[in-house]
């Protein structure tokens, strides 16, 4: 799965310590969301999307192979 | 996301001090065969064939200090325990599942007599011990914070 969590949290100049904060998971989850290493649960893709005021399909995205 | 209750992260520093005097008391009783006067007990009329009417739970508090403090070691939160730590949770359960296992069957093939006694005391951590060994490992190293990748600025 592709995702556009750290080009959205550049678009608000939101550094991954504050998204973190504010949707209750540690620094190191948005890491690795980000690098691609951790897929979050559909509550937490919502969470995300719901900080950046977009659908989260324009977050996340299916990848071949998923 | 609702998930597996756990003891709160103080129950880390108890389990260390249950599991550290536990293991020392039981390599003194398994390898220097150490006993409490006052932990005899007498539990039968009379001695039976390998049944003893007056029994030592010294070897019985020790493994009870061991297990009970690895479980707490083992069930109680990380300060930050949001879903990826969940996760690296349950894979080190699969993980310390499987090669628990996989120890046993090598065990069974390569330990005979008297040294399969040491398989049954041993085997009864192995799982918990893997468990530990793998949650910590990937928690602390092989995901560790990277503070030099600048990720925390935009």
């Amino acid at each position: 799965m592709k995702n556009r969590v750290k080009e959205e949290r550049a678009r608000l100049n939101l550094p991954q310590q504050a998204l973190a904060e504010q949707i209750g998971v540690s620094r190191q989850t948005i890491h690795s969301i980000e690098s691609g290493r951790y897929v979050p649960s559909t509550v937490l893709a919502l969470k995300i999307a719901k900080i950046f005021e977009k659908p989260v399909e324009e977050i996340f995205e299916l990848e071949a192979g998923d | 996301m609702k998930t597996f209750r756990l003891l709160p992260g103080y129950f880390k520093i108890i389990g260390l001090l249950m599991v550290i005097p536990g293991a020392i008391l039981g390599a003194m009783t398994l390898y220097g065969e150490f006993e409490f006067p006052w932990l005899d007990f007498k539990i039968r009329e009379k001695d039976e064939f390998l049944l003893p009417a007056v029994e030592n739970f010294t070897n019985e508090l020790a493994f009870f200090l061991i297990i009970a403090g690895l479980l707490f070691l083992v069930f109680s939160r990380e300060k930050e325990e949001d879903e990826r730590v969940q996760q690296i949770r349950l894979e080190a359960f699969q993980w310390s599942f499987l090669v628990h296992f996989v120890l046993v069957i090598i065990a069974n093939w390569f330990m005979f007599s008297e040294n399969f006694f040491f398989v049954l005391i041993y085997g009864m951590f192995t799982p918990l011990l893997v468990f530990l060994g793998r949650f910590y490992y990937v928690l602390k190293i092989k995901e560790a914070p990277s503070f030099n990748e600048n990720e925390g600025e935009v």
